[in-house]
């Protein structure tokens, strides 16, 4: 399965009284990380619900490959191969991770309400075989002794981690990750970063990454996007990019001069939640 | 196991009422096998995929009325000419619960579109304009008379009363104690149906949409597509449900069909249990088995009155006695009857050793850095 470039040309959202985002275009090129940075408000995840459908744009375009995801409802993206995870966890709370996990199979799975509910043999077989890949992908993202547990139960760490297996169980092509280690502690944010890298690696798929933390963006991104006020002040690689004057400016603040790779301007806790935007 | 024996042993409970109740007790139990079939099919629409419907009665009287036209024969009395097809009963049985989730498929629209309570609202228009509409279709329904029920005939065997009933074990089997089976048998089935659908893709897919629809639509899930799915399934439960409900009364008054039934049903799964099947079923035994057995018992009970003397009838202090457990459920018992029962069964087992442990508890230690 080829994973085709990502082109976002002249995006411009608007609500009412807000323009979230201003006539923003980049590009992420198959296969390579691709972080989104800026302060809080910046619009980082407006760009995320307009890539994955929740989202109307009011003027421009997203292109992935020869599909036009502006008009598409978002299922139907999903069916394209493009998962997301959300800044503020979108889990079912009452579901086990399992069950949380299996719905990331959703897209490649046919059981109806007819087959399900006469519990038919292919009903069975496809319960049985996406067990099976669940297993693999919590395995791979080391959440399965969870597995069995609701997720309301779990902390918030293992629960980001969950969010990105039920993303990786779509068998992604694009990713799209909102803020991943936001909240997260040293250790798990460490923990996070180098499952992020694993995918990257060993996966076939491009990753959009929403981040606040310049130096983990630079250790993970090939490029990056930097928003600020809905506009994009520039597109570079993670070292142009905080060499640039705008850059230092607007995003880093003041503290830039002492040190370029301190805490941002805005180190929120997404923990809290900070809008009302998914 | 032990598990199989409780089923075998309520299996064989199940069976035995036909042998040893009363018309009384029949009539009270298959009206409770009625409702667990249209609550089960509430449930996977309220409880599994959070979409409150008020207009459940609206399709259970889809499906009584349905059936009795498509049944009933053309004939006139008390002076209203009664329509009918005159179709075999069991094809018209069939075809009543087809009715109900044809209708509900028309509905599609707004039972894809709109959520939660918006759509409480939208279904209790159809409440109402199935009220209007039973008391003034007089050819089909009878109007404010009712109608007499055909009684179902499945291959030769008729489920009504005859002159020479069958004796079965030396018990003359009349209409409700054949009916009896048929409700054991619409039940389980409808049960079986529902567990299937709620333990696996469709049903992950409801619970998701309820919990966090952009999340649902985000990893690949038709929101309004499966949404309407749901309407369209547990309108087919009501519809089960009213044919059964027909049958088991032999006669059906439009009265019957109004909000208040409806607010039976959202009562039933909310202190059975949203969501689940055994909740559905549990619920639906408990809101109707009150009135009965208040009827039978009046006397006994203090604040109840005895037919003819003061004081709220029984079925009025069933309405009540069940309204303060619903609000008790709603407060203390978030998963209903069902949940706290379950919940009391896995604390009893961990307390006898040798049964097999739970799951872990449910305290997951903080995950540690190394992954
Ligand atoms: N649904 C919405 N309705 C109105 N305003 C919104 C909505 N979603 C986001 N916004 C606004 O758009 C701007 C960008 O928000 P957001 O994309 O969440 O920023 P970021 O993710 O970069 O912190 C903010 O001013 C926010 O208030
Ligand atoms: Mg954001």
């Amino acid at each position: 399965m080829s994973v085709p470039e990502l082109a976002v040309r002249g995006l411009t959202v608007r609500f009412a009284g807000i323009t979230a985002l201003d006539d923003v275009s980049f590009t992420v090129a198959p296969k390579t990380l691709h972080a989104v940075i800026g302060p809080n408000g910046a619009g980082k995840s407006t760009c995320f619900n307009v890539l994955s459908g929740v989202y109307r744009a009011t003027e421009g375009s997203v292109t992935f490959g020869d599909a036009e995801l502006t008009k598409l409802p978002p299922h139907k993206i999903a069916s394209l191969g493009v998962a997301r995870t959300f800044q503020n966890l979108a889990l079912s709370d009452y579901l086990t991770t399992a069950a949380n996990l299996q719905l990331g199979r959703h897209r490649l799975t046919r059981t109806g309400f007819v087959t399900a509910g006469l519990h038919l043999p292919s009903a069975r077989r496809e319960e049985r075989a996406q067990a099976d890949k669940v297993r693999e992908v919590a395995e791979y993202v080391g959440i399965t002794e969870h597995l069995p547990l609701p997720v309301g139960l779990l902390p918030y760490g293992v629960r980001k981690r969950v969010e990105l297996a039920r993303a990786l169980c779509l068998e992604p092509r694009l990713l799209l990750l909102d803020e991943p280690v936001a909240g997260m502690n040293g250790g798990e944010r460490r923990a996070m970063v180098e499952t992020i890298g694993r995918v990257r690696e060993v996966m076939d798929l491009s990753i959009v990454l929403v981040e606040h933390d310049m130096a983990l963006v630079g250790r993970l991104a090939d490029e990056v996007t930097v928003l600020d006020f809905g506009r994009r002040l520039t597109t570079g690689t993670p070292a142009e990019v905080r060499r640039h004057p705008d850059v230092i400016r607007a995003y880093l603040g003041k503290s830039a001069e002492e040190d370029p790779a301190a805490a941002p301007r805005t180190n929120d806790t997404p923990a809290q939640g900070q809008g009302e935007n998914p | 196991m032990s598990r199989k024996l409780l089923w075998v042993g309520a299996a064989v409970l199940l069976v035995l009422p036909p042998f040893y109740l009363d018309a009384f007790w029949l009539q009270s139990g298959l009206f409770a096998m009625s409702a667990a079939i249209g609550a089960i099919g509430l449930n996977v629409l309220t409880g599994a995929a959070g979409q409150l419907s008020l207009g459940h009665a609206f399709f259970l009287a889809l499906g009584a009325y349905g059936y009795i036209w498509l049944a009933g024969g053309d004939e006139r009395t008390a002076g209203i000419e009664l329509t009918g097809l005159g179709l075999p009963t069991l094809l018209a049985a069939v075809l009543a619960v087809l009715l109900a989730g044809l209708v509900g498929g028309l509905f599609a629209p707004l039972a894809g579109r709109l959520r939660g309570a918006s759509l409480g609202i939208a279904t209790l228009a159809l409440v109402f304009l199935g009220q209007h509409v039973l008391f003034r279709a007089e050819g089909v329904t009878g109007g404010a008379n009712g109608r007499d029920v055909p009684p179902l005939n499945v291959f030769g065997l008729e489920f009504a009363d005859s002159p020479e009933p069958v004796l079965v074990l030396g018990i003359p089997f009349n209409g409700l104690e054949k009916l009896w089976f048929l409700g054991l048998v619409l039940l389980a089935g409808a049960a079986w149906f529902a567990r299937g659908v709620l333990a696996s893709r469709p049903g992950r897919a409801l619970n998701t949409i309820r919990d966090h629809e952009i999340a649902a639509g985000a990893l690949g899930v038709p929101v309004a597509r499966t949404r309407a799915a749901a309407f369209v399934l547990s309108s087919m439960y009501a519809g089960l449900a009213g044919v059964l409900f027909a049958l088991i009364y032999r006669r059906t008054v439009p009265d019957t069909f109004g909000l208040a039934l409806s607010l039976d049903y959202l009562a039933m799964i909310v202190i059975g249990g949203l969501g689940t099947v055994g909740g559905a079923v549990l619920g639906a035994v408990f809101v109707s088995m009150l009135q009965p057995l208040l009827t039978r018992y009046a006397d006994g009970i203090p604040f109840v009155a005895a037919s003819g003397s003061a004081g709220p009838s029984p079925a009025e202090a069933a309405r009540i006695i069940y309204g303060v457990v619903f609000v008790a459920v709603l407060l203390f018992l978030p998963t209903g009857l069902a949940g706290g029962l379950s919940r009391l069964t896995s604390r009893l087992r961990r307390r006898r050793p040798g049964t097999t442990p739970n799951p872990p508890a449910s305290n997951p230690s903080r995950e540690e850095s190394t992954a």
